[in-house]
């Protein structure tokens, strides 16, 4: 099983085959996590993993083998983080604090700079955030991206910049 | 450290997914919940459904036919005089002197 390709794991799933879902689950559960935990944060990422493959079980015959399943699957999960993101925009949810306690940047591991990546991005608007993190962290192409996102590579390009723009000011007190 | 330096460090940085029976076990619950909350909102729209067919067939139906006010005020004007109500004496004697019959 482990050496079927997505597409033939994706046809047993439309045939209700549970095994092959759990072959895709192990397959692309860190890639969906890291992505939902640079925006979300840790509680919140588990369920929108949990919802993203939830939602592939019951939408499998929606899926269009012109883009790859990993595509298809961030599309998913960037679409459950977006409304997250928004329901919490909406709530007036207190926008995370900068950390000021960090001194060195260079003296911090690869996940604290992941995590300070993510605080810094919290105050971008949600579209630009979204962006920023599927291509910046996550090292998606632009087309990607413009997948994923729904947007248009123009689209993209300028939102990426403007996200871009924002987090190297904001980096600027840690000496980046 | 250069802003790209810290975008290469930050991309291999490992986040712990949870396993995957913990994923699939969090999956089927709320699949399971997702079912039962349908079967509970299909339910009371049964009961609700069914409880507005009862009273609907359960009304009472009208005997006699329902008459308009022309023909209730008239019905009333065309009464022995000492069975009308007072106050339409006086109505029934400007009717017939003046020969107005709507009385809409």
């Amino acid at each position: 099983m482990n050496n079927t390709t997505d597409i033939e794991l994706m046809q047993q799933v439309v045939k209700g085959d549970e095994t092959a879902l759990c072959v895709l689950v192990e397959r692309y559960r860190e890639q969906l996590y890291r992505l939902a935990y640079g925006l979300l944060g840790d509680s919140a990422a588990d369920d929108a993993v949990q919802e993203t493959f939830i939602r592939l079980w019951t939408h499998a015959r929606r899926y269009n083998a012109r883009h790859s399943l990993v595509t298809w699957l961030y599309t998913l999960c960037c679409r459950r983080c977006y409304d997250e993101l928004r329901r919490r925009r909406r709530h007036r949810e207190a926008m995370m604090q900068m950390p000021d306690d960090i001194t060195d940047v260079n003296a911090l591991e690869a996940d604290e700079l992941l995590a300070l990546l993510r605080q810094v991005s919290a105050s971008l608007p949600t579209k630009q955030r979204i962006v920023y993190q599927l291509r910046e962290v996550e090292g998606l192409s632009a087309e990607e991206t413009a997948v994923v996102t729904r947007m248009s590579a123009e689209q993209v390009k300028a939102n990426l910049w403007a996200a871009r723009t924002t987090v190297k000011e904001k980096l600027k007190q840690y000496g980046v | 450290m250069e802003y790209n330096e810290l975008i290469t460090r930050a991309r291999r940085s490992y986040v712990s997914a949870p396993d995957t029976d913990v994923i699939m076990r969090g999956m089927r619950h709320r699949m399971k919940r997702r079912q039962q909350r349908r079967q509970w909102v299909v339910s009371m729209a049964l009961v609700v459904l069914m409880g507005a067919s009862t009273a609907f067939l359960l009304q009472p139906t009208a005997t006699q036919p329902r008459l308009t006010l022309a023909e209730s005020v008239s019905g009333q004007l065309d009464k022995p005089r000492n069975n009308m109500p007072a106050p339409l004496v006086g109505y029934r004697n400007s009717i017939r002197n003046h020969q107005i019959y709507t009385l809409i």
